[in-house]
């Protein structure tokens, strides 16, 4: 009778879909007052960056180091068992999330290769800064919201499967009777 | 650096803050303020009406941005963001609407948090994308 459930074992620490959602708005939020009080500057500098060529490893890592103190910062305030596995999937989570983001901003970069060798359209080949401005927005907030929304799509399943296998017993053993 | 302020964008953001929060909560404090009910602004939205009202600013947000003259690429992946976040939102007012209707005990304090964070991303995010839209549409100006 003392013994955990497996709902239990397998999601000690229970996350809510609003848990991220302070987090990236109030990321979301500084990056438009960013743009407001820098509208040439900070456009440029993630260009910069990108043509450095470790703006996703750089963003990956942020996203990561965000999303891990967050999921922390929840089961210390909640008084949860902090899960090494969910931790992991979190971060997994988030690295492939930035790998669609990269495809998304490879895939605009090609794109405007494309349009530059045949039309002639723009000034330069490749992504601009301003289109690199609109990508970024999306891949932070996505990094941040989306895992978590995964997260608990996950252990909202996996709950769910664990609460049926009762009733299945319970009515394998009632049609037996 | 020259000075730029997002005019378009703060006017839409005062236009859904004001018609979507403050009218609806002007009305009822008018109407029971004196009264004595209680007309805090909780008690308006406490059962995840504003999860409902972030769903209508997130398809609002998304019908901009297939106004604008965006990337296909950008407005499709926007989209899709700002409509998961919106349903998230709108889904914290199901959720205790389903819950009423099945008879189950309400939870208000759960429902009022989550739909409040939930309103709060989607108005940011919403609220951004009005920003960087003012943005491209004055970087293709100069």
């Amino acid at each position: 009778m003392s013994e955990a459930t497996p709902a239990n074992r397998f999601s000690p620490a229970k996350l809510r879909l609003s848990d991220s959602a302070v987090l990236a708005g109030a990321v979301s939020l500084i990056y438009a007052a960013s743009l407001v009080a820098f509208p040439d500057a900070f456009p440029q500098l993630l260009a910069r960056i990108f043509q450095g060529g470790y703006f996703f490893r750089t963003l990956a890592l942020l996203l990561v180091a965000a999303n891990e103190f967050l999921f922390v910062l929840i089961c210390k305030r909640r008084g949860q068992k902090l899960s090494l596995f969910t931790l992991g999937y979190i971060g997994f989570l988030t690295v492939t999330l930035v790998f669609v983001f990269r495809a998304l901003v490879l895939f605009a970069d090609e794109q405007a290769q494309i349009s530059y060798l045949s039309l002639h359209m723009s000034g330069h080949a490749g992504i601009g800064a301003e289109e690199l401005l609109l990508y970024t927005h999306l891949g932070i907030v996505s990094g941040i919201f989306f895992p978590y929304v995964l997260v608990r799509l996950t252990q909202g399943y996996v709950s769910g499967t664990h609460s049926e296998e009762p009733n299945v017993n319970a009515r394998a053993a009632s049609a037996g009777q | 650096m020259h000075g730029w302020i997002p005019v378009e964008a703060l006017w839409w953001l005062a236009l859904y803050a004001g018609c979507g929060l403050l009218v609806p909560w002007l009305l009822r404090w008018t109407q029971l303020g004196r009264s004595g009910f209680d007309t805090r602004p909780r008690k308006l939205f406490e059962r995840g009406e504003l999860g409902l009202f972030g769903l209508f600013l997130a398809i609002s947000g998304v019908l901009d941005l297939h106004r604008s003259a965006l990337p296909g690429a950008f407005i499709v992946a926007n989209s899709v963001v700002l409509a998961v976040t919106g349903l998230m939102a709108g889904y914290a007012w199901l959720e205790d609407f389903s819950r009423y209707e099945q008879g189950l005990s309400s939870q208000d304090e759960r429902t009022w948090v989550d739909s409040r964070r939930l309103l709060f991303l989607v108005f940011t995010v919403t609220f951004t994308t009005q920003v960087l839209l003012a943005h491209s549409a004055e970087a293709l100006q100069r």
